[in-house]
C-alpha cells in the first residue's frame, strides 16, 4: 500500500452531486444543522465569465488526506506512540503512514470536540453559513445535542394522519437514533489491513466530536468486500457511486493534476486549481483534478 | 457472524479508550467482530427507479431485522445493459435514484386514510383531516359513486393519473369503463407530449426515441439537458464526458446555461422560443454548401443558392420527401444572418455549428452519426409544432434517423413486455356503456372539439387528452359538472400551469354536494386522492388514501428504451411497508373499491378483477373477500407478462431469476429485468438500420417528410376543419387560432399556399404576442426542471435542498430566479434579495423567491427552476420558501397537439420586496 490519491477527472464529471448524496447514505451523516454540513463528500460550483462566454464548473470535494496535514498538527489530544502513524504518534486526528495508505483518520473516542482541527484545516469552515462557504471538509457535532436528535421529533405534519420522525424509526424498528434508511452494521479493520489501527467508523454519529471523510477506510480494509483493494466494492463509496466514472483512487500523482488552493485563496466557494508545488509545505492535498469540466 | 449493535460497539469503544492510553498496538485485539454486507439479512433486491421516465433498473440494499426489511441504499442494477459493463452499477443510477430512500422514509407521508371534516375547501383552508379506516373510506366512495350511477351521472366521475407504472390500466380504463365514465385522464400532456407531434410530423412516429450516444459524432441538444432531466439521464451522465474525450462534439441550444451547455463545445443561448429560426438557418447553410447526406437524401446535383429556388439536378430525392419544396418555400431566405437577428446568435456561430453538425468532409455514413435531439424546452411551447419540426428535420438532412450514432426510431427486435387490461366489455352494463360513451371533460366544449385546439395525434383530431383543460372543465362545469374525482399520485393543482383555475374549481362548500341532478349542485367535486404525501391536491380532497411508494413498496412493472436496449423492469415490494395501511394505488385500491361496490350491490367491477386477471395467469378466481395483496400479486404478474398462462409462467420465472438467462441472441432476462436489443442484422455494415435502408418510417411515404401532401396531420386537420363547431373554412383560421400567426400569414387567407401548413418552419415566440406591454413585463421567463426533481415528488427530501446547487446557477436551500447582471442593476437587486414575480396571467399575487445575479442567461431573460414553492406536501416542502412557476405561467398549449406550454409562454415583471 502507498499513499492513496483521489483522482477526479473533471472532463467526465457533470456536477450531478451523486457523490455527495451517496456518501451521506453510505456513511450515515446527519442533515445540515448549526452551520455544519456534515457532508463528507460535497462539491463547489462556480459560474465565471460574462454572457455568452459564461462557464459553469462543478468541483467535487472531500477530505484531501493531505501531506503534513494542519488538522493533525492542530489536534491537542495527547499523542500515543504508534508506528503506523506519521511521526510515530497518534492523536485524535492522525495520519497513517504512506505504507498504510496515508489516510487522515479521526478517533471518535479520543476527540473531545475542541474543533481546532476544523479551524486549522485549509478546506474547512467553523460555520459554513457565517463563512458563506460552499463546503467544509470537517464538520463539528454540537456539544450537547445528539446529531440525529431531530429524529426524535414526535410532531406530525397532519395530526394523527401523517407520521413523525420518531414514528418512522419505530415503524422500521430502528432502536438507534439514526434515520430509517441507515446502515446498521460495522466494518472493522480487516485482514488486508493487519496491524492497522481499528476502523474508527461508527454507524451512528455522536455529539461533541468532529467528523470528516475517512476515504472509506472501512471499505478499503474489508477483505470480505473483494480480494482486490481499491476494486469493486473495496473502494470509497463516492468512487463506486459516481455515475460518470469521474473518480478513481490511485497511488501515483496523475500527470498534470492540480489541487484545490487553500481557503485563503478560495474562501471555500471559489474554484482555484493550482500546481501542488505552490501550496507550500503544510496540508498539500492528495486530491488531484485532471481534465477540464467544460469544453469552451 | 455476530451482529454488532451500536450499544455493543460503544462498549467496545470504551474499552479501547482505556487501553488506548496504554498502548497503540493493542487496539486491534479489541476491535468488535464485524458484521457486514454479506451477513444474513443483507441483500440487494432489483427494482425500478421512478425518478424520471427513463425508469432505470436499480438495486436496493436491504436489511432485515425482527421481521422488518428496510432499504438502506440504492444503486444501479449492474445487469442492466443500458449501462456500462465495467461500472454498470453506477452507470444506471443518477443522483435522483437515491432520493427514493428519503421519500419512502419521509416522516410526513400519509400513514392512514384520512377524511376531511371541514366542508369548506380552498387554498389555506384547514381541511380538518381525521384518520379513518380503509373500509369506511371505501364505503363512502362506493356509496357516492353508486348514487351517481343511479342518477345517470356516472360519467361525472373523473380519474386523474399522475405517476404510473404499466399496471395503470385498471384505474385508468377498468374502473371508468365498467363503472360508466369516459374520464380516464393522464398527466402525459403536461409532461413532454408535444415532442411526439413534432416527431410524427417529420418521421411519422408518435412516441419517444432512443439516441445512440455511444456512436454519435455530434450531439445537438435543443432545449434539453439529458444529464439532468427529460430522458436517458443516467446513461448520458455516464457517457457524455467519455464521448467528448473520444471526439464527440456537443452543441447545446438553451437560453439557460444548463449542465450539458457547460460541458458543450458550443452553447447557443437563443432568445427563448426562437430555436426554430436557428434550425432553419442551419438547414439553409447545410444545403447551400452541399453538406447533406446524399446517400440518404439524394438530390446530389441539386443546387441550393440563397434567396433563389433550388435548381433541381438529375439525381432524384430518395430517403426524404419534399426537400425542394421546403427550400423554395421556407429555407431559401433563412440565412444565418437572418437567424442571427431573430435568435441573438451570431451568424458566424450559426455557420460553425451547422458545419460541425453536418460533418464537413465526412463520409455520408459518418455524417449520419449526428443527433438533433429535440427536447421539451422547444416543443412544449405555444409555437412548438413548427419550431420543433424544424429542429428534428435536421436529422433528416443528415440521414441520422435509424442510423448508428443517430436518433433510433425502431424498437429493438424482440417484443415481450407487458399486457394491457383484459377484455372488459362483457362486464359493462348499459349504464356503463352509456356513461363511458359520453365525451371526456378535457373535450372542454359541448361539441367535443374545441376551436383553436385540434389536439392532433396521428391522423385524427381530438385524440390527445389535454390534461390541463380539466382545470377549466371543473371550474366552468363544462361540458358538464365534475362530481367525483379519484386522483392517484398526481398533484395537478401544483403541477399544471395556471394553478389558480384548479384551485378555484376545487374550492367551495361541500354541503350542497349531490350525486343527483342534471344541473349544478353548487358544490365542488368530491375528491379522493391516493398519494404518498398530502400534496396541494390533497388539500382539496375529502378522502386521502395512503399510497405505497412506487419503487420500494409496490409490485408492478414498466418498460422503456435507452442506450439501445429496451428494458422491461419489475418493481418489487422491496421493503416492509413503512405504513401498513398504505396500499398500491394501481391494484390494491381498485380491488378494495370493487369490494365495497360489490357490497353495495354493484358486482361487475369485482367480478371482472377477480375473474379475468387470475384466469389469464392460470390462477384460480379470487374470493370476494380476498385480501388486496393477493390481487396485487396477480395484477403484477398479469401486466408484467403476456401470452398464454404457460408463456407468462416461463417469462415470469426468467425475469425473476437470480441470474441472466439468454432467451435469444438479443434478449435476456433475470435479476428483475427483461432486456432486448437489436438483431445483429438490423444495422448493416454502414450503420444503416432496416427502416433507413427500406424506407419504412412511420410516414405515409415511409420516408422522412419535410413536405408531403398526404401527411397524417393533413388528414387530421382537414377532418378537424369540418368536425369542430363552428367549422373552420381554412387552415389559415385554424393556425391563427392556434397562435401560429406567422405561419398563417405565409399560408395566406383563403389558404393560398397550403403547403406551409405542413412544412417545418419558424413561428415567433408567444410571449411577444397578444399585446403584452414589454415595458410593463420586461423579462421573458424560462421554466426549467430541477435536477433532483423526481417529477415533483422529492421536494420534501432534505437532500433535495442540500444538493440543490447541482442546477447551474442555483444555490443550496434556496429557490432563486436567475437574472442577468444588467437586468439586476435595472431592477435594483443583488444576490439574496427577495423579489416578487408577476405575469400578465397573475398580475397581482405572483410568487416570491430569492435573486441570483447570473451570467448564464441573457439580458431580458430570466430563469427559475420548477420544484419549490409548495404550500403543502410536508414540512420541508412547504417551509422551503420560493415560488411555484405554475402560478405565474398561463394555462396555454401547443394547440395543434394539446401539450401544455411551459416555455416561451410568458413575460414577467420583477420587483424587489
Amino acid at each position: 500500500m502507498s499513499q492513496y490519491i483521489m483522482k477526479v477527472d473533471l472532463s467526465k464529471c457533470v456536477g450531478c452531486g451523486t457523490c455527495g448524496i451517496a456518501c451521506k447514505i453510505g456513511n450515515n451523516t446527519p442533515k445540515r444543522q448549526t452551520g455544519q454540513t456534515h457532508n463528507r463528500a460535497d462539491y463547489i460550483t462556480e459560474t465565471t465569465g460574462y454572457f455568452p462566454y459564461t462557464k459553469w464548473t462543478a468541483l467535487p470535494v472531500q477530505c484531501n488526506h493531505c501531506e503534513n496535514p494542519l488538522c493533525v498538527a492542530a489536534c491537542p489530544v495527547s499523542p500515543v506512540a504508534d508506528t503506523n502513524c506519521v511521526g510515530g504518534q497518534r492523536k485524535a486526528m492522525y495520519k497513517l503512514t504512506a505504507a498504510n495508505g496515508g489516510f487522515v483518520l479521526h478517533d471518535d473516542e479520543r476527540c473531545y470536540g475542541c474543533r481546532r482541527c476544523q479551524r486549522a484545516c485549509p478546506y474547512s469552515a467553523l460555520d459554513v453559513n457565517s463563512a458563506n462557504a460552499q463546503f467544509s471538509v470537517i464538520s463539528g457535532y454540537d456539544r450537547l445535542q445528539e446529531p440525529f436528535q431531530y429524529l426524535q421529533d414526535t410532531t406530525e405534519y397532519i395530526a394523527s394522519c401523517t407520521g413523525s420522525e420518531d414514528e418512522v424509526r419505530s415503524q422500521v424498528s430502528m432502536s438507534d437514533l439514526a434515520p430509517g434508511y441507515a446502515n446498521r452494521w460495522e466494518f472493522a479493520a480487516g485482514a488486508a489491513g493487519a496491524g492497522l489501527p481499528p476502523t474508527p467508523i461508527n454507524d451512528v454519529r455522536r455529539k461533541n466530536i468532529v467528523d470528516k471523510c475517512y476515504l472509506c477506510y472501512h471499505r478499503l480494509n474489508d477483505s470480505s468486500l473483494g480480494s482486490t483493494e481499491n476494486a469493486g466494492e473495496r473502494r470509497p463509496y463516492c468512487v463506486i457511486a459516481c455515475p460518470a466514472a469521474a473518480r478513481e483512487l490511485v497511488t501515483t500523482i496523475p500527470s498534470g493534476g492540480k489541487v484545490l488552493a487553500h481557503k485563503k485563496y478560495t474562501y471555500l466557494r471559489k474554484i482555484v486549481l493550482v500546481n501542488p508545488s505552490t501550496i507550500g509545505t503544510a496540508s498539500i492535498p492528495n486530491t488531484y483534478y485532471v481534465g477540464n469540466f467544460g469544453n469552451r | 457472524m455476530i451482529k454488532v449493535t451500536r450499544r455493543d460497539f460503544l462498549k467496545g469503544s470504551a474499552a479501547i479508550g482505556v487501553a488506548g492510553a496504554l498502548s497503540g498496538t493493542v487496539l486491534n485485539t479489541l476491535t468488535p467482530s464485524k458484521a457486514h454486507a454479506t451477513e444474513d439479512g443483507i441483500g440487494w433486491i432489483p427494482t425500478t427507479c421512478v425518478g424520471c421516465t427513463t425508469w432505470c433498473s436499480v438495486d436496493v440494499k436491504t436489511q432485515t431485522e425482527g421481521g422488518v426489511t428496510r432499504a438502506i441504499d440504492v444503486r444501479g442494477n449492474k445487469y442492466s445493459k443500458r449501462g456500462d459493463a465495467a461500472t454498470g452499477d453506477a452507470s444506471n443510477a443518477c443522483p435522483r435514484a437515491r432520493l427514493a430512500l428519503q421519500e419512502a422514509y419521509d416522516a410526513d407521508r400519509v400513514k392512514v386514510p384520512m377524511r376531511r371534516t371541514n366542508p369548506l375547501k380552498g387554498r389555506g383552508v384547514d381541511p380538518g383531516f381525521i384518520p379513518v379506516d380503509w373500509d369506511s373510506a371505501m364505503d363512502e366512495m362506493a356509496d357516492k359513486m353508486l348514487q351517481m350511477r343511479a342518477a345517470g351521472n356516472s360519467h361525472k366521475y373523473v380519474y386523474f393519473r399522475g405517476r404510473y407504472t404499466y399496471g395503470r390500466d385498471t384505474l385508468y380504463t377498468g374502473i371508468p369503463k365498467i363503472y360508466g365514465s369516459p374520464n380516464g385522464i393522464s398527466h402525459s400532456s403536461i409532461c413532454a407530449e408535444a415532442e411526439n407531434i413534432c416527431r410524427e410530423g417529420v418521421v411519422g412516429k408518435y412516441g419517444y426515441d432512443d439516441y445512440d450516444i455511444d456512436n454519435c459524432r455530434c450531439l445537438l441538444l435543443w432545449g434539453v439537458d439529458p444529464t439532468a432531466s427529460n430522458r436517458l439521464v443516467s446513461g448520458t451522465i455516464h457517457k457524455l464526458g467519455a464521448r467528448i474525450n473520444a471526439g464527440m462534439k456537443v452543441i447545446a441550444v438553451d437560453p439557460r446555461l444548463n449542465t450539458a451547455a457547460a460541458k458543450a463545445h458550443y452553447w447557443l443561448p437563443v432568445k427563448p422560443g426562437t430555436d426554430g429560426a436557428l434550425a432553419l438557418a442551419m438547414a439553409h447553410h447545410i444545403l447551400v454548401n452541399g453538406l447533406w447526406n446524399k446517400s440518404f437524401v439524394g438530390l446530389d446535383d441539386t443546387v441550393f443558392t440563397a434567396n433563389n429556388n433550388a435548381v433541381v439536378g438529375t439525381v432524384a430525392e430518395s430517403g426524404t420527401m419534399g426537400l425542394v419544396t421546403w427550400w423554395d418555400m421556407v429555407l431559401k431566405d433563412k440565412t444565418p444572418a437572418w437567424a442571427a437577428g431573430v435568435t441573438g446568435i451570431s451568424p458566424l456561430t450559426i455557420i460553425k455549428v451547422a458545419e460541425e453538425f453536418a460533418g464537413v468532409g465526412e463520409a455520408d455514413d459518418d455524417k449520419a452519426r449526428a443527433i438533433s435531439w429535440l427536447g421539451p424546452g422547444v416543443a412544449m411551447q405555444p409555437n412548438g409544432y413548427y419550431n420543433g419540426k424544424a429542429c428534428i428535420a435536421l436529422n433528416g438532412l443528415m440521414g441520422s434517423f435509424d442510423h448508428i450514432g443517430g436518433e433510433i426510431q425502431a424498437e429493438p427486435s424482440a417484443s415481450v413486455y407487458s399486457s394491457d387490461i383484459p377484455a372488459y366489455a362483457t362486464y359493462q352494463d348499459a349504464t356503463a356503456t352509456t356513461g363511458a360513451g359520453k365525451q371526456k371533460i378535457t373535450k372542454y366544449v359541448a361539441s367535443g372539439l374545441e376551436a383553436g385546439m385540434p389536439t392532433v395525434e396521428g391522423n385524427a383530431p381530438g385524440k390527445l387528452t389535454p390534461t390541463n383543460r380539466a382545470g377549466d372543465a371543473i371550474k366552468d362545469e363544462s361540458p358538464y359538472e365534475t362530481k367525483f374525482i379519484l386522483g392517484a399520485m398526481n398533484n395537478f393543482v401544483f403541477s399544471c400551469t395556471g394553478t389558480k383555475r384548479w384551485e378555484d374549481g376545487l374550492s367551495g362548500d361541500m354541503s350542497s354536494w349531490s350525486a343527483e341532478g342534471t344541473t349544478s349542485d353548487g358544490a365542488p367535486p368530491f375528491v379522493v386522492h391516493a398519494t404518498t404525501h398530502a400534496s396541494e391536491f390533497s388539500m382539496f380532497a375529502d378522502i386521502v388514501l395512503p399510497g405505497k411508494h412506487t419503487g420500494l413498496e409496490v409490485k408492478s412493472s414498466t418498460h422503456q428504451r435507452s442506450g439501445m436496449y429496451k428494458n422491461h423492469n419489475l418493481y418489487n415490494a422491496v421493503i416492509s411497508p413503512v405504513w401498513p395501511d398504505a396500499k398500491n394505488p394501481e391494484s390494491e385500491l381498485p380491488w378494495k373499491l370493487a369490494q365495497a361496490l360489490n357490497t353495495w350491490g354493484f358486482s361487475n367491477l369485482l367480478n371482472f378483477l377477480r375473474t379475468e386477471y387470475p384466469a389469464a395467469v392460470g390462477a384460480s378466481t379470487l374470493g370476494v373477500w380476498a385480501d388486496s395483496s393477493a390481487f396485487e400479486d396477480i395484477h403484477h404478474k398479469y401486466h408484467a407478462t403476456k401470452g398464454t398462462a404457460g408463456a407468462r409462467d416461463t417469462l415470469w420465472t426468467q425475469i425473476n431469476g437470480a441470474t441472466m438467462t439468454t432467451i435469444s441472441a438479443y434478449q435476456e432476462a433475470g435479476n428483475g429485468i427483461y432486456q432486448a436489443t437489436y438483431a445483429s442484422t438490423y444495422f448493416d455494415s454502414n450503420g444503416r438500420g432496416a427502416a433507413w435502408n427500406g424506407l419504412t418510417f412511420g410516414t405515409a411515404s415511409g420516408k422522412v417528410e419535410f413536405y408531403n401532401s398526404g401527411a397524417k396531420h393533413l388528414t387530421a386537420l382537414t377532418s378537424y376543419k369540418t368536425k369542430v363547431t363552428p367549422n373552420y373554412s381554412t387552415f389559415y383560421d385554424i393556425l391563427n387560432d392556434c397562435n401560429y400567426n406567422d405561419v398563417a400569414t405565409q399560408v395566406g387567407s383563403g389558404d393560398a399556399n397550403p403547403e406551409y401548413v405542413f412544412l417545418p418552419n419558424y413561428e415567433s415566440p408567444f410571449y411577444n404576442k397578444g399585446g403584452v406591454n414589454p415595458a410593463e413585463y420586461p423579462y421573458a421567463y424560462i421554466d426549467h426542471k430541477s435536477r433532483l426533481n423526481r417529477e415533483g415528488r422529492s421536494q420534501n427530501c432534505g437532500w433535495y435542498y442540500e444538493f440543490k446547487s447541482n442546477d447551474p446557477g442555483d444555490e443550496k436551500w434556496k429557490d432563486v430566479i436567475k437574472i442577468h447582471p444588467a437586468d439586476a442593476y435595472v431592477i435594483g437587486v443583488v444576490d439574496g434579495d427577495t423579489v416578487k414575480i408577476t405575469s400578465p396571467s397573475n398580475p397581482t399575487t405572483g410568487i416570491t423567491c430569492k435573486v441570483k445575479v447570473w451570467n448564464g442567461v441573457r439580458a431580458g431573460t430570466v430563469a427559475k427552476a420548477y420544484g419549490q414553492g409548495h404550500w403543502a406536501y410536508g414540512r420541508n416542502a412547504s417551509n422551503s420558501g420560493g415560488g411555484n412557476n405554475n402560478e405565474i405561467l398561463p394555462a396555454e398549449w401547443e394547440r395543434i397537439n394539446g401539450g401544455t406550454a411551459r416555455n416561451g409562454v410568458t413575460r414577467v415583471k420583477i420587483v424587489k420586496i
